[in-house]
């Protein structure tokens, strides 16, 4: 039982779970857009169809666009462009060019429920007398091979259009259909296949009893939750979908049938001393007052401990259609939290209405706070120091910059008091935040309240002990405290002082930040290797010069000392030892030029043969000559 | 023999299940989308509607079907995965976490919304991507910052387009827009260790994270002011991209369409829910921001001709094609600060590449120091996929033949080795053939 109470008021489910006033203007707003450019009749049937319900009559020209769109061969295609024409005004088909096809379909032995309820539909509307009994029979045999839910839903569309007899037949199985419904959490009902399936079939229920001359038989209990499921659907994807809707909408606030209440809080949940009341809307479904009524707190309990804090409390009618009703619920007696108030009606005239008991509304009762007996003090870790103590008040902060250093720890201390009953209390959030200014990084520390009556929250922030948080990055901060509260009126975000600068003992840490993996990085010019120096040109002519200088000398003093020949003899073998001779020194100079070690080598042997074979020639012929002689 | 085959194919099939992976790109639109109960197909109809539009092949399935599998033979049955299922506890079929990581390590792409509860397999997979979510029941809490519609409990936040973060590629428009967001679901932190993440949206700096039901903070809150992540994206290293939304209702049809109204600041008639849920899903699917080089050309600058390697000194020209994926075609990447190194462990250059209509052109001189290099572009910047190129060339050092030559105060050694030479060309004559007898002759 406690679990329940302490259920969390909103609802994480994506299903909401209470009946609410359907989304009109979305759906209206959902044609208007789509009547500016058709691709396909279906969606031009929905769209004119969708945008009559509500109200609004086209103009014939949109005749032109069905004769346009529509093919003739396809059944579903002269369905939606008779439908659409039955919404206009004047907007005659010529019957001769849909007979053929609608007559195969009737005829055919394949034709599914659907494709049979189009081209009985069409036929009624453009005037084609149909077989009825045949197409009953047909719509038995269909039954038994085809029992999906959407199936069924044909079956009764098309049910409704034959006769009085036969849509009775199908009216009785509607209570069948309702049970193979799915419920979800308890509070709806669909079908499987979603809104598209649900909605085509629950307005088929009320087609074929409106034929029928029969109410719809569908239990209330259950007929809130196909309510429920449909109100929940505030917003649809498809033209279709938003199409049956609203058709919905309108069969569930006729008052032919059973009219689903729709209490609903339209005051804004917090209530406060500006806001002292509930304001509850009592409509039907599409938020048009249901007549006079008498509407009853039950009860008011709070949520965290089932307090019963209202019981049997009448509502105020303040409007002359009966549509809204207030509770005065601001009163000092009724402390802060979360309500939950059970209302129950009373109609004058009940008629068809259902969902008058058990509603719920949920409210919460807040309080202004006020922040009080603010000190700040600045004192020294070892307490040598006189502490300095600062008194604040809100919404004033210090204007004088705040200097803190690693011997010294900062206090803020604070109570919070609810305006209302005097107390001090205890708040959700209680943050002092620090923002380095140049980083806009923040640091936040919780205050914690001590235990006892007066709440007095507390923090401290020791330079050393917490430098760790700030990375030890002296720098300028902003010091700011947090409250907030769900039940507190107005949450506070004060700004202490704008200007205080800390210091700590050790180096600063740096951010960390992955922001420079994403940037350019630094340009790099390769630096090559100088040029050696060198020197001046003259002083390398001139050394040229001087290297010359030994040979010329040589020769010189050849010729002073006088030298001869004479001992050359005659023959081939000088001449071709001297020739490859000098041929070795022109390929070391080849060499040096252009030529490789390897072809230097290679070049190098060739020239060797004949230098060996002549030079040995022209040894042997001197030491020939030189024996002869001795 | 056959017991031999039969090891053999079972390797086959084993190394054929391991080394799968996806080639994702724009082109890839098979989409799974894992949902806690079919009911979200409905309620958050516009954006799977968005989805279909852009041409994603999208397959719904329950989160617990039973027939659940990505992977079938070893291939990967679908290129993205949504996960709208954050109360599942675990997946049905054939999925886990490890197979989820696994897949996003192949290369696809993931989107994880998460709600109050946040189930182990969810959790698991988010801390493999260095994403915590706070525990379960917790919310995030804005007493500062929340919309009028809120059930009282401040959970419903208005998250400024201030705290978003601006890349163009990844939020589209939202930022530009200036529309407020509408978030309710639970505050994630990141590994700050972790390079690869993305902080897309931040709660404000009055926000924290905790289970509103409690009257007052009993321990630090899971994530407090701008640290609680609201929208966090990671981009892995082989550019699989993977997203993590704290709200499931920030993509529902009623949020894409409910105005605005902060209980502090101005009203405004729509929410900027659809562009960024839009955007983001653009970006995390590969629709956005991909990068592709190819042509990769580089050449001598003095005869256009690519040698077989390049020699020291040399001025080159780099040459390479970049694109972009944009609406569904590779369009000429625009931008300018692409960067070309020339490697050899480290860089010895690095330059900025030139764009003429996506063709990227570099020019510079080898460096005078010889060994394999590699052109490397390394492309990394927010929004864009990691685009990382590598051509290897060898540089060589001088010939002897193309050192300078003639050089002036060189000729001293140039005289001096010719002069030599031809001394003793010189000398072999007079060695041989001079006769000292002569005179002797002259004497007698």
């Amino acid at each position: 039982m406690i679990i329940f109470i302490i259920l969390p008021i909103f609802s994480w489910s994506v299903v909401a779970a209470n009946l609410n006033v359907a989304n009109l203007n979305g759906l209206k707003a959902q044609f208007q857009t789509a009547i500016k450019s058709f691709s396909d009749i279906a969606s031009l049937h929905y769209t004119l169809a969708g945008i009559k319900e509500l109200g609004v009559q086209l103009p014939d020209s949109y005749c032109d666009n069905i004769n346009k769109l529509v093919d003739k061969l396809n059944v579903e295609s002269i369905y939606h462009a008779t439908e659409a024409s039955k919404t206009l005004v004047n907007c005659k088909l010529p019957v001769e060019d849909y007979r053929a096809t609608l007559t195969a379909v009737l005829q055919s032995e394949d034709s599914k429920t659907a494709e049979l309820y189009f081209a009985v539909r069409s036929s009624v509307i453009l005037g084609i007398t149909v077989d009825e009994s045949k197409i009953e029979k047909r719509l038995n045999l269909l039954a038994k091979t085809d029992d999906s839910v959407v199936s069924q839903g044909y079956a009764l569309l098309t049910g409704a259009q034959l006769s009085q007899t036969i849509a009775k037949s199908y009216a009785d199985t509607i209570n069948d259909l309702v049970q193979q419904a799915d419920e979800i959490d308890g509070s709806i009902l669909q079908y499987e296949g979603g809104i598209g399936a649900t909605a085509l079939i629950f307005n088929a229920f009320y087609e074929v009893a409106e034929k029928a001359g029969v109410p719809v038989k569908i239990d209330s209990k259950q007929l809130i939750k196909f309510a429920t499921y449909f109100s929940s659907k505030r917003h649809v994807a498809t033209l279709r979908s938003a199409y049956y809707l609203t058709k919905i909408f309108k069969h569930l606030s006729d008052n032919k049938n059973q009219v689903p209440v729709v209490v609903s809080r339209i005051s804004p949940s917090a209530i406060s001393p500006q806001n002292p009341s509930v304001l509850v809307s009592v409509t039907n479904i599409l938020g048009q007052p249901v007549g006079e009524m008498s509407v009853v707190a039950e009860s008011a309990k709070r949520k965290e401990d089932g307090v019963v804090v209202i019981s049997k409390q009448k509502l105020i009618s303040k409007a002359s259609d009966f549509s809204v009703y207030e509770l005065p619920f601001y009163d000092t007696k009724i402390p802060r939290g979360f309500y939950t108030i059970h209302l129950t009606l009373t109609a004058r005239n009940e008629g068809k209405l259902i969902g008058l008991t058990d509603n719920m509304i949920d409210v919460k009762v807040t309080s202004e706070g006020t922040i009080e007996n603010v000190e700040l003090t600045v004192s020294d870790r070892d307490n040598t120091a006189q502490a300095k103590t600062y008194k604040l008040s809100y919404p004033n902060g210090q204007t004088d910059k705040l200097e803190l250093d690693y011997h010294q720890k900062l206090t803020i201390k604070f109570q919070i008091k609810d305006k209302q009953s005097d107390e001090f209390v205890r708040v959700q959030q209680a943050f002092l935040r620090f923002t380095n200014k140049k980083s806009n990084k923040e640091i936040i520390y919780l205050a914690e309240p001590s235990d006892g009556a007066n709440s007095q929250y507390k923090v401290e922030v020791d330079l050393i002990t917490n430098a760790n948080d700030f990375r030890h990055q002296s720098d300028t901060y902003e010091l700011v405290l947090i409250l907030g509260d769900s039940l507190l009126q107005t949450a506070y975000e004060w700004k202490l002082n704008n200007n205080v600068q800390l210091t700590f003992h050790e180096e600063s840490l740096a951010d960390k930040n992955h922001q420079k993996l994403y940037l350019p990085r630094p340009e790099i010019i390769h630096q090559f290797r100088e040029d050696e120096k060198r020197p001046h040109n003259v002083v390398s002519l001139v050394f040229s010069a001087l290297t010359a200088l030994p040979l010329l000398v040589l020769l010189i003093l050849w010729l002073k000392i006088g030298f001869n020949l004479s001992g050359l003899p005659l023959g081939l073998s000088p001449l071709g030892f001297h020739i490859s001779h000098a041929a070795v020194f022109a390929l070391m100079f080849f060499y040096w030029k252009c030529l490789n070690m390897f072809q230097t080598m290679r070049y190098l042997a060739l020239v060797c043969i004949p230098l060996f074979l002549f030079g040995h020639r022209v040894l042997a012929t001197l030491a020939a000559r030189r024996a002869k002689k001795v | 023999m056959a017991r031999l085959f039969i090891f053999a194919v079972g390797l086959l099939l084993f190394a054929s299940a391991w080394s799968s992976s996806l080639n994702v790109d724009g082109s890839s639109k098979r989409l799974l989308v894992l949902l806690d109960n079919l009911g979200l197909r409905e309620s958050h109809s516009f954006y799977f509607k968005q989805l279909k539009d852009r041409g994603f092949d999208i397959t719904f399935k329950t989160s617990d079907d039973s027939s659940l599998q990505i992977v079938k033979y070893g291939e990967y049955l679908y290129d993205h995965v949504i996960v709208f299922a954050p109360s599942t506890k675990e997946f049905g079929g054939r999925l886990d976490a490890d197979i989820l990581t696994q897949f996003v390590d192949a290369g696809g792409n993931v989107l994880v919304a998460g709600s109050n509860t946040v189930g182990d397999v969810i959790r698991e997979f988010a801390s493999e991507c260095g994403i915590e979510f706070a525990d379960d029941k917790s919310a995030v809490v804005d007493h500062l910052n929340y919309d009028l519609s809120d059930d009282g409990q401040h959970t419903l936040i208005v998250a400024s387009p201030s705290n978003l973060l601006s890349s163009e590629l990844i939020v589209g428009q939202a930022k530009k827009n200036n529309l407020p967001f509408l978030f309710r679901g639970t505050g994630m932190s990141s590994d700050p260790e972790n390079p690869l993440l993305l902080d897309v949206l931040t709660a404000s700096s009055t926000s924290y994270t905790a289970n509103p039901d409690e009257k007052t903070l009993s321990e630090y809150p899971a994530t407090v002011g701008k640290r609680t992540l609201l929208i966090s994206v990671l981009q892995a290293r082989n550019n699989a991209r993977v997203g993590f939304v704290g709200s499931l209702d920030f993509f529902s049809n009623d949020f894409f369409l409910s105005a605005v109204q902060p209980n502090n600041g101005k009203k405004s008639d729509k929410s900027g829910n659809q562009d960024l849920a839009v955007a983001l899903t653009d970006w995390l699917f590969k629709q956005r921001g991909v990068l592709r080089s190819r042509n990769i050309h580089h050449y001598l600058k003095s005869d256009k001709s690519t040698p077989r390697f390049y020699t020291v000194k040399n001025d080159i020209v780099f040459n390479v094609q970049f694109d972009e994926f944009v609406h569904g075609k590779w369009m000429p990447f625009n931008g300018t600060d692409v960067q070309l190194e020339f490697v050899r462990i480290d860089p010895f250059v690095r330059t900025a590449l030139t764009n003429k209509g996506g063709q990227l052109e570099a020019r510079f001189r080898v460096p005078d120091t010889y060994g394999i290099f590699k052109f490397v572009i390394d492309y990394n910047r927010v929004g864009y996929s990691h685009l990382y190129s590598a051509t290897q060339v060898s540089v060589h050092p001088l010939l002897h033949t193309e050192y300078e030559r003639f050089i002036t105060s060189a000729y001293p050694y140039y005289i001096s080795t010719f002069s030599m030479m031809a001394g003793a060309f010189l000398l072999s004559f007079l060695v041989l053939y001079h006769r000292d007898d002569l005179p002797k002759k002259k004497a007698e």
